[in-house]
């Protein structure tokens, strides 16, 4: 039996960084429970409507298919090149979203079971990007008529790149779940406030538009070399319409998780146990 | 030691923070950008002292009883055994594995049939999908709930559903048992036999601690009765 379940104990000081590597791990061993969760989450939301989780898909079929034919027309763009890019774009868009809003409310959303049995605290993070990962998984749906429509060569290397990718968006969503569920939890403001970044950050970044559309220079430069949401993307969205992931783009992830991976620690270690009373 | 179980208690508060909106973000920001001066009128933190200075030893054989009015401290305390509330100081050192019954509604979902919340139920105590499978139907048939086992959660009378929150809840095995004063379930047939299944798993279990407005009960079954008033134990 897993012994962190058999023991307990609090009152000598552990250093920040212990605390928190625990905690992550022994949530990550906790996989039973989450994913059961996750599962359950999905579940509720559709219980009784005859599609399902299909319409999680249905949705996203229709809302790519409408901004495909309109904005496609708009940018006087040919349909296999745009259609194809707005597609991959909104679902792997979409994934992040749901990590970021539904993250605010990791703990939150648990909170009858964080004041009363003693859970790794991470276990709620890997629930929220575990229902996330249900919902990429329908959503992804969507690319077989595209692909289907508008041909792409995706190889091997292509397809394990894109799988990478979203291990890697995954994994930046346990820590931004653990940093803004924290952060939300104590300041019920900032809730709201990601929401509207977000939002905002939707426009900003080359997802209905191309990046080509603008110069690599000026606004240009921010909106796309200095966005992480545009580089988040590009590691996933590039492999799949059959192009090259720049290295610049890696790096930039690699930035990205770096720093996320930092704070997360340090907000894990430093408010473990404060959580819990935040609630 | 060579305990499988004890519990350790030593100087253990709790203090819980007070937030209101009052307490928010632009507060927070204000008061840094004015470096607190601002909001000197309000004291820095209102906190409330939930648990005072407890200090408790238990080990195997003890059959504990709270006893106290409300807000006595006597679930924060349960709560905090269960490891879900750390001191803010002092410590705590459980060794055993806890089964917490503090609330029946934990980790149980209306919308959900019968069998899906055993599985809930079951996860949420801290049992694992292999352990829940091997009880599914000694649980089922405990609960004596039948075909209803099928149906959705929120079709079930209320006593109903605290059947079978309390037949899955009381299928853990743990070292440490944990309960918050709901004794009484169902209806008498059930009563008796929720009571004899207690009795059992008091027999099984190491430890026990049970809060209650009972005296007569917790005379009944416990060894031992801690007073708890204003979050201290009484006479200590």
């Amino acid at each position: 039996m897993d012994k962190s379940r058999s023991f307990y104990s609090v009152g000598e000081k552990v250093p920040l960084l212990r605390l928190a590597t625990e905690d992550f791990w022994s949530g990550l061993k906790n996989y039973q429970l989450w994913m059961f969760l996750g599962w359950q989450d999905i579940r509720q939301r559709y219980r009784r409507s005859v599609l399902g989780p299909l319409w999680l898909t249905l949705t996203t079929g229709v809302t790519i298919a409408m901004l495909g034919l309109l904005y496609g027309h708009l940018f006087k763009m040919p349909n296999d090149v745009y259609v194809p890019f707005l597609a991959t774009g909104i679902i792997v868009w979409t994934f992040m979203v749901g990590l970021i809003n539904e993250g605010c409310e990791a703990f939150m959303q648990s909170d009858m079971m964080i004041k009363q049995v003693r859970n790794p605290l991470s276990t709620y993070a890997f629930r929220t990007v575990w229902r996330n990962s249900i919902i990429l998984a329908h959503n992804a749906v969507i690319l077989i008529p595209v692909w289907w429509l508008f041909p792409k060569s995706l190889d091997l290397i292509g397809m394990l790149t894109v799988l990478l990718g979203l291990v890697v968006i995954a994994f930046n969503g346990v820590l931004i779940s653990i940093t803004l569920g924290a952060l939300t939890t104590r300041f019920r403001d900032i809730g709201p406030i990601v929401t509207n970044i977000v939002q905002a950050s939707f426009f900003i970044t080359p997802i209905m538009w191309l990046p080509s559309l603008l110069q690599s220079k000026g606004v240009g430069a921010i909106l796309i070399d200095l966005n992480p949401f545009f580089h988040l993307i590009e590691i996933v969205r590039s492999p799949l319409l059959g192009n090259d992931v720049s290295v610049n783009s890696w790096l930039y992830v690699l930035g990205i998780s770096g720093a996320n991976l930092a704070i997360a620690l340090f907000v894990l270690g430093r408010f473990r146990y404060r959580i819990p009373y935040w609630l | 030691m060579s305990q499988n179980a004890y519990i350790k208690l030593k100087d253990f508060s709790i203090d819980f923070p007070i937030y209101t909106a009052e307490r928010s973000l632009k507060r927070a920001l204000m008061s840094s950008a004015t470096g607190g001066i601002f909001h000197n009128e309000v004291p820095s933190r209102p906190t409330l002292r939930a648990l005072d200075s407890i200090n408790l030893d238990i080990n195997e054989g003890d059959r504990i009883g709270l006893y106290g009015h409300n807000g006595s401290g006597k679930t924060t305390l349960l709560r905090a055994l269960a490891g879900a509330y750390a001191p803010t100081s002092g410590s705590i050192t459980v060794k055993g594995r806890v089964a917490s019954l503090l609330d029946i509604s934990m980790g149980m979902e209306g919308d959900a049939s019968g069998w899906e919340n055993i599985i809930l139920r079951g996860l949420t105590m801290g049992m694992s999908p292999k352990e829940i499978k091997s009880k599914m139907n000694e649980i089922a048939d405990f609960s004596e709930l039948g075909g209803f086992l099928d149906m959705p959660l929120r079709t079930y009378s209320s006593g109903m559903q605290v059947r079978l929150a309390f037949a899955v809840s009381t299928a853990v095995d743990a070292e440490i048992i944990l309960l918050d004063e709901w004794l009484s379930v169902g209806d008498e047939s059930f009563q008796e036999k929720a009571e004899s299944r207690l009795k059992e798993m008091v027999i099984k279990t190491p430890i026990m601690i049970l809060a209650s407005h009972s005296k007569n009960l917790l005379d009944e079954v416990t060894t031992k009765t801690l007073h708890m008033e204003h979050g201290k134990l009484k006479d200590q």
